[in-house]
């Protein structure tokens, strides 16, 4: 184990200051938060995931209208157990609350799987009620969802072998769902002044607008086209990046826009040593950059 | 040459201050004390930056080959680089050095004669150990852990014995236990041994099952895992140590997994089982620790500043498999209209 009493107990803090965090570090005050939030986050998980399978392998004997009602009620019962104590201070009731999302999930695509009911605007109406749901409750767990559904809707698959599809339809429909979220996250923005979904909606536009970029620039058809889009996107992207004070979204800008000039460099030049000591030239330049918007960053943050 | 355990005591607790919730004056003042002359990338840029350099060391090795002047040169370029980075300009926890040191190790090894003994994971083990070493980097020296553990996985994987395999791992993990009851100076060590406590039981229960060739449940495994989670758990408790707690979490859920064929009920339905298990156990114990301000309490704290990114991500995956996996039941339902429907719009043909 580690202490940090003698730094702590040298350094110019208040009392109180210092015998708190000299407390935290003889463990007098030790938190469970994140063991409770990760008990209860697994639980609901273990329990959804259950229920999935439980549907794919008992159709027969319980019954498609049955499985539909039961899944309904339940995750009903989960949205009013999360409702009823909103106001009250719990480590648990997020993950009931996600695990209620997760029923309507199973119970839509069930549904769809055996009625047709909405055909392919299923997974449109799954967003939208995560959607709601996502503000009634303020949860980003719930949004996160939403979201999940809408990039589903537009056929975006959850494998991240979807980015080396050099599929440029499925690039396309990236961008479009990038562009969807960049216009809610605005919308969201300007009307909630206390949001807490930013981060959420900034972190899957930008990977979903790259992940576009880098499908048309590992397309042999595409790739200059691609590479002159991920550059564009890049650069919007650091500028961003700079004004919102987030290094993080920098650094994907860093390291899709190499692997895209890498790709194109690959794919459009010939001979192997030429082709590495590119590659090898513009990794050093992405690093170095990278090394000097990192002290920029910290400099400002000083 | 390195940073002094003064140094890197000082590294730590600059990353800890975030979490320490202190008034911003009192914020500055500790971060100008514990500044040192190290330059240092916080742990996300780190590792990207990390993973560029290891790509550039890619490049640089294919490149010597291509031109033919080996891979012992690029070896030789890239340590040289790290060694000016760290002495010149020290820099020390930026993610290149150490990309540049390990990848440059690995470039060695790729220009060694391959042999196909299993003595070539010891190499590599070492080559990590060394890299690990320098960098103080637990990653690397956890890494060199389990590649030792599964060299001897591999050399008695010829008796087809679950506990022989399973018997230098489950070593290492009841070892690291007993390492994180000391105080330890240097932090990596401190965490080379949590990641030690928190991975042996996994790479035990999957070098046995590989090693016996059997994937059925057993519970003696069980028993064992339940024994080696209950010890971790005990002494997580007693020294309030999360990494234990944590190990003691992959141990259980490990035993729990061994023992999943001696309740004769299904398999989803042993998972909804202890879905709510989990959950009625996490409502207790925060119902337990409600308004507590000493000793255990439940007040908002994480274990890495990664803790919601993981939680929103894993959630996002998760939702969207069970989604799927409903949708893809089978179709053959009498009474209904059954079959996979086309579960996705705006274009798509995903077909479910």
């Amino acid at each position: 184990m580690l202490s940090f009493e003698p730094e702590i107990a040298a350094a110019d803090l208040s009392p109180a200051t210092a015998s708190r965090l000299i407390a935290m570090q003889r463990r007098k005050i030790f938190s469970l938060f994140p063991e409770i939030r990760a008990l209860a986050w697994i639980g609901a998980m273990l329990i959804a995931s259950g229920v999935s399978v439980l549907i794919s392998k008992h159709i027969n004997e319980i019954g498609p209208l049955t499985i539909a009602i039961v899944l309904a009620v339940a995750a009903a019962a989960c949205y009013a157990w999360a409702w009823m104590r909103r106001d009250r201070q719990s480590l648990v009731n997020d993950s009931i609350l996600l695990l209620g999302a997760m029923l309507v999930s199973a119970d839509a695509g069930w549904i769809e799987s055996q009625w047709h009911t909405f055909g392919p605007r299923a997974l449109l109406f799954l967003a939208l009620f995560h959607a709601i749901g996502a503000y009634r409750y303020n949860s980003r767990a719930l949004l996160s969802l939403s979201i999940g559904a809408l990039a589903g809707w537009f056929g975006i698959d959850r494998k991240i072998d979807f980015i080396f599809s050099s599929n440029v339809d499925l690039a396309l429909r990236a961008f479009v769902c990038a562009a969807i979220l960049a216009v809610w996250r605005e919308v969201d923005r300007r009307a909630r002044k206390a949001t807490i979904f930013t981060p959420v909606f900034d972190h899957t536009a930008l990977l979903l607008a790259f992940a576009g970029a880098l499908i048309l620039a590992t397309n042999r058809d595409t790739s200059g086209i691609g590479v002159l889009v991920m550059l564009a996107l890049a650069t919007a992207t650091t500028i961003y990046a700079f004004r919102a004070n987030k290094e993080a979204y920098l650094l994907y800008a860093a390291i899709f826009t190499t692997i895209a000039l890498d790709a194109w460099v690959w794919q459009n030049l010939h001979g192997d040593a030429l082709r590495s000591f590119l590659t090898l030239i513009l990794v050093i330049g992405a690093v170095a950059g990278l090394m000097s918007a990192h002290r920029r960053f910290r400099s400002r943050a000083a | 040459m390195r940073p002094t355990i003064a140094e890197e005591r000082a590294h730590a607790i600059a990353g800890q201050l975030d979490d320490w919730q202190l008034p911003n004056d009192e914020r500055r003042s500790l971060q100008s004390r514990f500044t040192t002359k190290w330059r240092r990338n916080g742990p996300f840029a780190a590792a990207g930056i990390f993973a560029m350099t290891l790509f550039a060391v890619a490049a640089l090795t294919f490149l010597c080959k291509t031109i033919g002047v080996t891979e012992f040169t690029a070896a030789a370029i890239s340590i040289g680089i790290a060694e000016l980075l760290i002495l010149r300009k020290k820099m020390y926890g930026s993610g290149i050095e150490s990309a540049l040191w390990i990848g440059g190790l690995i470039a060695f090894i790729s220009g060694l004669p391959s042999s196909g003994k299993p003595e070539a994971i010891l190499v590599i083990a070492a080559a990590f150990a060394i890299a690990g070493w320098r960098m103080q980097n637990p990653f690397f020296a956890a890494i060199a852990a389990i590649l030792a553990a599964a060299y001897f996985i591999d050399i008695w994987e010829s008796a087809h014995s679950y506990w022989r395999a399973a018997a230098v791992p489950l070593a290492l993990a009841l070892i690291a236990i007993g390492a994180k009851a000391r105080t330890w100076r240097r932090p990596w060590i401190d965490t080379f041994w949590s990641l030690v406590a928190i991975v042996m039981p996994l790479v035990a229960e999957i070098g046995g099952h590989w090693a016996s060739d059997s994937s059925g449940g057993s519970l003696r495994y069980a028993l064992v895992y339940a024994i080696l989670g209950a010890i971790a758990l005990a002494v997580g408790l007693r020294l309030r140590e999360h990494a234990l707690l944590l190990a003691a979490g992959v141990s259980l859920g490990i035993a729990g997994y061994e023992a999943r064929e001696f309740a004769d009920y299904p398999g989803e339905w042993k998972l909804i089982a202890s879905g709510i298990a989990l959950l009625a156990f996490a409502a207790v114990v925060a119902r337990a620790l409600r308004g507590r301000t000493q000793g255990f309490v439940a007040t908002p704290a994480r274990l890495t500043r990664y803790d919601e990114l993981v939680k929103l991500g894993g959630t996002m995956v998760i939702g969207s498999a069970i989604q799927g996996h409903t949708a893809e039941s089978d179709p053959g339902v009498a009474g209904s209209h059954g079959g996979s429907g086309s579960f996705g719009g705006a274009g798509s043909t995903t077909d479910y």
